[in-house]
């Protein structure tokens, strides 16, 4: 038996990853060219228009039947949920998520359920949270069921500068995830995430030409399609992370990181944002 | 330690989402971690397939990531990269393709064959429902439970494969290489685009040209690397 | 305004013609196609369709295909929308109905599962689970 040398947790002697903390043990070769997906995708034509349609469809349907969500942004606001009635008190709001702070005596913050007609919206609580540090940033976040833990999945209203700082937790539940297409499409400039995070889907960030920056203090999984597509970048993306950071995730996906999303790295250790 | 007591381990870490397959004795399941939601395929099968073991040591953007293959007592366990996507079988239910896209896709298959065939590995299943498209248009060859390591002079004596992809050969004339891909990649670029088996209907023009050489019955009159399949696109 | 369906069979049998039945009843037909019925159900539910895929854990692609009519999805995977969806036994009876598909038969195990996941208003996983430690065959 081994250790893990990012978790600690013991594992297999002969494990190549350790599957507390999902993480590569060894660096890989990285073989066959990575695709150029550069311009008009010509490629998959058909299956595209299949997609297409799909999305049209879907683009009408968001138009004329998802309702705006009523929310109390100030004050409790209780709700009927699957979970139950709960109701959210108001309390001052910490948006931060600082790395040194634990989630035992992190604030809490102030959030709002997003009330639906009916009882249950699939199964999850849907939470709107505010960053009380300013007036505009509204993140959209729902429980992942049955892990009670809380997953981003769209911004409300958009922030004036493109900063988002994700929240580590909210009402004492861990925001772990960014869900796929959660930013896709916004303004985002400045990404900030705490410790919780652990995990950004595919197609998070699609769509974000002018994503510049990414803040994050403990390890993330990026998934390879997070950030895609890459022509549509204006800029280069700067990811600021500790340089001890046992990162390793990102850290191989660091060799082909330019060629994927032109990405540089820079040492942060929280604090003053560079 | 045997599989199941591996998979009860796996399992307070992890929880199911879903099984994706069960076919011979060989279970496929996607599973989430459930501090991390964060999604992995875990396949569990009877007796260890090598290509697994090699595939850990590298990525290729046509391959899922392989993160860990355990060997156990009564047969191996698969930690692998969760994909998704559609396959080209799904796709395919929707129309055809369009020559183009198709050739796109069976570049990128070629890609990950050249991968698997650098390392004596033949996949032996290519077929469309082991094809995945994600939505940014990744294109990934799945499932290599039928694969099998390549030594020289021994003889397949067990019949692997789909009916309609698999060669001459695998259906037991001769032993199966890395030609025997070439031609399953023949016919599902016929497929693809004509929506049959090139002995039904075959493409035409310079796509046509390629499937024949492809699904030549002698393995020395095709392709003989998918790299000059690729090529020849 | 809907019609007790064994008051329509009593019609059924009571009719002279059949032309004269259905011109009677054709407003109760379903003739939704299932498309429709899912964005009805949205609608009426005020749920989000992304977040009813993400909940589904179905392919995003293929899910997508099903709201927009390309494709009439397996029954199993029709199940995963349902339960995602909050339907009730009803609604999601009528859901595997307008898509040509045998209804929830408690008496079945998985389907009996399927209605336990449904009146409980579980998730997809959660459903799963139980239905992977039954041995049965999982949902998408």
């Amino acid at each position: 038996m081994k250790k893990c040398p990012h978790c600690h947790a013991s594992i297999e002697e002969s494990a190549h990853f350790c599957l507390y903390c999902m993480t590569s043990l060894e660096e890989k070769q990285t073989v066959g060219n990575p695709i150029q997906r550069r311009g008009i995708r010509i490629a998959a034509i058909v299956s595209a228009i299949v997609l297409l349609l799909a999305a049209g469809v879907w683009l009408g349907s968001v138009l004329s039947s998802d309702s705006p969500e009523t929310q109390d942004v100030t004050g409790a606001v209780t709700t009927t949920t699957a979970l139950g009635t709960t109701a959210a008190p108001p309390a001052m709001n910490d948006a931060v998520g600082r790395p040194t702070q634990t989630t035992a005596t992190e604030p809490m913050t102030t959030i709002s359920t997003g009330t639906t007609a009916t009882a249950a919206s699939v199964g999850t609580d849907t939470y709107t949270y505010r960053d009380a540090t300013r007036d505009d940033v509204y993140l959209e976040l729902t429980i992942a069921l049955p892990d009670d833990v809380l997953v981003i999945t769209g911004v409300l209203t958009p922030s004036s500068d493109g900063v988002y700082r994700v929240p580590n937790t909210i009402d004492g539940k861990r925001v772990v995830a960014i869900a796929p297409e959660a930013f896709s499409g916004e303004d985002v400039r400045v990404v900030i995430l705490p410790d919780n995070v652990s995990t950004v889907n595919n197609g998070a960030f699609s769509a974000c030409p002018n994503l510049t920056d990414i803040y994050f203090i403990d390890s993330v999984f990026t998934y390879s399609e997070a950030f895609a597509p890459v022509e549509s970048r204006t800029g280069t993306l700067t990811i600021h992370c500790p340089q001890d950071c046992d990162n390793r995730n990102f850290r191989y996906y660091r060799n082909i990181a330019s060629d994927w999303f032109g990405a540089e790295y820079r040492e942060w250790n929280g604090g003053e944002l560079t | 330690m045997t599989r199941e007591q591996y998979m009860t381990r796996l399992l307070k870490t992890y929880r199911l989402v879903t099984v994706l397959a069960e076919k011979n004795d060989c279970r496929t399941l996607r599973v989430r971690h459930r501090e991390k939601a964060r999604d992995m395929v875990v396949h569990i099968l009877p007796a260890p397939v090598a290509a697994y073991e090699l595939l850990c040591r590298i990525r290729c953007e046509a391959l899922p990531e392989v993160y860990d293959a355990i060997t156990l007592e009564d047969g191996q366990i698969v930690l692998e990269e969760y994909i998704d996507g559609v396959t080209v079988a799904d796709v395919m239910a929707g129309g055809r393709y369009h020559p183009r896209g198709a050739v796109k896709v069976i570049k990128d298959v070629c890609r990950a064959l050249t991968v698997l065939h650098a390392r004596n590995i033949v996949h032996r299943d290519v077929k469309p429902e082991n094809v995945m498209v994600t939505a940014n248009g990744r294109v990934v060859l799945l499932d290599f439970n039928a694969s099998r390591k390549v030594s020289a002079g021994s003889k397949d004596t067990v019949v692997m494969g789909t009916v309609g992809y698999a060669s001459p050969e695998q259906l037991g004339l001769s032993q199966s290489d890395a030609r025997t891909d070439i031609y399953a990649a023949g016919v599902l670029l016929n497929v693809m685009v004509t929506g049959k088996h090139p002995t039904e209907d075959i493409a035409r023009g310079h796509i046509g040209r390629v499937v024949r050489k492809c699904t030549s019955v002698s393995p020395n009159e095709r392709y003989q690397t998918a790299e000059a399949l690729a090529n020849a696109l | 305004m809907a019609k007790d369906t064994s008051k329509i069979v009593e019609e059924l049998g009571l009719c002279d013609s059949f032309r004269t039945f259905y011109d009677d009843n054709k407003e109760y037909m379903v003739r939704d196609t299932l498309s429709d019925l899912l964005d009805q159900l949205l609608k009426s539910k005020n749920l989000k369709k992304s977040q009813v895929i993400r909940a589904s854990e179905l392919s995003e692609v293929y899910a997508y295909q099903i709201f927009s009519g390309v494709r009439v999805p397996e029954r199993k995977k029709l199940l995963s929308l349902a339960i995602a969806m909050h339907l009730t036994v009803e609604e999601a009876q009528t859901l595997l109905k307008t898509a040509g598909y045998s209804t929830l038969y408690v008496k079945l195990p998985f389907d009996s599962i399927v209605l336990y996941g449904l009146c409980k208003e579980l998730s997809v996983v959660q459903v799963n689970e139980l239905l992977y430690e039954y041995d049965l065959e999982t949902l998408g």
